[in-house]
């Protein structure tokens, strides 16, 4: 059931002008609960941009439409922000040969998908480098000034995601050196080779990287990273995303159905109508949805016990920590008293 | 240029004649309503607050106690 709120943010967002009050009474409205609604999915921005656009101001309450000019206003400022050290930060990297790619937010609204680069919130500047550069990127963000309060991980079996998160004292916005595209264990569905081609390019500053690209990684991180494959929930920001990175005319039924992710997509989001896809859902599809779940969740509870056994083999480090973990939290507990003989032994 | 005076109540004014607290005032309807993940990205001190002391922000999945859906995270981020 869509509430009459959520039917409004999304006339709002996709529809033209004439459409906007199109089964709705706007009267029933309750802006508090739009409010809350948009602000949870950092849509407010993007909803004053569009009623901005729109002229459809005169619908809503005059505090309401001030209060939401000046979240987009600060929004549009930090992003102006966010952009300036984006490419100062490209710079950096160029000077010292390092080839990197940016990610997400930050190649959206530096690829221009956005027409106003104060509709979109985000959090920080992400960017992919190759594993071999690890290091040496490590070391120029050092130097540069960009610091990190977060422990680095003294032992890893599988490279992590991304690199401990940075902020530069001088500046504003954090910045988020990723090695691959998603966690471990999902680097099966997606990874970076996908950007070997884009890598293989001589290095440059602001390279971002294609549309399709941009599509399909927004789609597997929130399906899988962000975990709505296994929910029903669905976020507002992605979806606009997906809706501003203009794919309309690439999109049929044939090419979402040949990936389970991307049909789990948009069959979540078939109820806002949104896009003119509709993807029937079976009785057998919807059973196979869910034996497909519950082998990606055993996958990932495999992965993570295997991962631990290999690190704690591996690193005394890390046995030492659960070793004295154990011994001061459990010592009544058999199973666990024979786990901590075991890692002794 | 824009200049802050301090009245006897150490009260902030700013240029337009409204003091902070009216400011507050006159947002607070909306901004107690805000979900905090809106402000955290508006107010670069606090998000690089979090980013320090948080490690991997985009694993968190988890729906509220009320049953609202968990923040919109997206891509990750």
């Amino acid at each position: 059931m869509i509430s009459v709120e959520e039917k409004l943010l999304v006339n709002v967002l996709y529809k033209p002008e004439s459409e906007i009050l199109n089964g709705i009474e706007i009267n029933d409205i309750n802006f508090d609960n739009l409010i809350k609604l948009a602000s949870r999915h950092l849509m407010l921005p993007a909803l004053f941009f569009n009623i901005n656009k729109k002229n459809i101001s005169y619908l809503f309450p005059e505090d309401f439409i001030e209060y939401i000019k000046n979240i987009y206003s600060i929004n549009k400022a930090r992003n102006t922000v966010l952009l300036k050290e984006a490419k100062e930060l490209s710079e950096l990297l160029y000077k010292n040969n390092i080839n990197h790619i940016f990610l997400k937010g930050t190649a959206l609204l530096l690829s221009n998908v956005f027409e106003d680069i104060g509709e979109r919130m985000m959090c920080d500047i992400d960017f992919i480098i190759q594993h071999k550069d690890e290091e040496k990127v490590e070391k120029i963000l050092e130097k540069n000034n960009y610091f990190t309060n977060n422990i680095i991980d003294l032992f890893r079996v599988f490279k992590p995601k991304h690199l401990t998160t940075r902020v530069n004292k001088n500046k504003t916005i954090r910045i988020e050196p990723h090695l691959e595209l998603l966690s471990p264990k999902y680097r099966v569905v997606f990874n970076s080779k996908k950007l070997i081609n884009d890598f293989k390019d001589e290095t440059k500053t602001i390279k971002t990287p294609s549309k399709p690209f941009l599509f399909d990684h927004c789609i597997y991180a929130l399906q899988i990273e962000d975990k709505r494959f296994f929910n029903s929930y669905h976020s507002h920001r992605s979806i606009y995303d997906i809706y501003k990175l203009d794919c309309k005319n690439s999109l049929t039924v044939k090419k979402i159905k040949k990936d389970i992710f991307i049909t789990h997509f948009f069959i979540n989001i078939d109820k806002f109508k949104i896009f003119d896809i509709h993807i029937k859902t079976t009785l057998l599809n919807s059973y196979f949805y869910k034996f497909l779940r519950k082998i990606l969740i055993i996958n990932q509870i495999l992965f993570q016990i295997i991962s631990i056994i290999i690190e704690l083999f591996y690193s005394n480090e890390l046995r030492k920590r659960a070793l004295n973990k154990i011994s001061n939290n459990y010592n009544n507990k058999t199973l666990l008293n024979y786990l901590y003989k075991w890692l002794k032994a | 240029m824009t200049m802050k005076k301090e009245n006897k109540e150490n009260e902030e004014i700013i240029p337009s004649g409204i003091t902070r607290k009216d400011a507050i005032k006159k947002m607070g309807k909306y901004a107690t309503l805000t979900a905090m993940g809106t402000f955290m990205i508006l107010n670069p001190k606090k998000a690089q607050a979090q980013s320090a002391s948080g490690g991997e922000s985009d694993d968190s999945d988890d729906s509220d106690d009320s049953g609202n859906p968990p923040p919109p995270t997206g891509w990750g981020d």
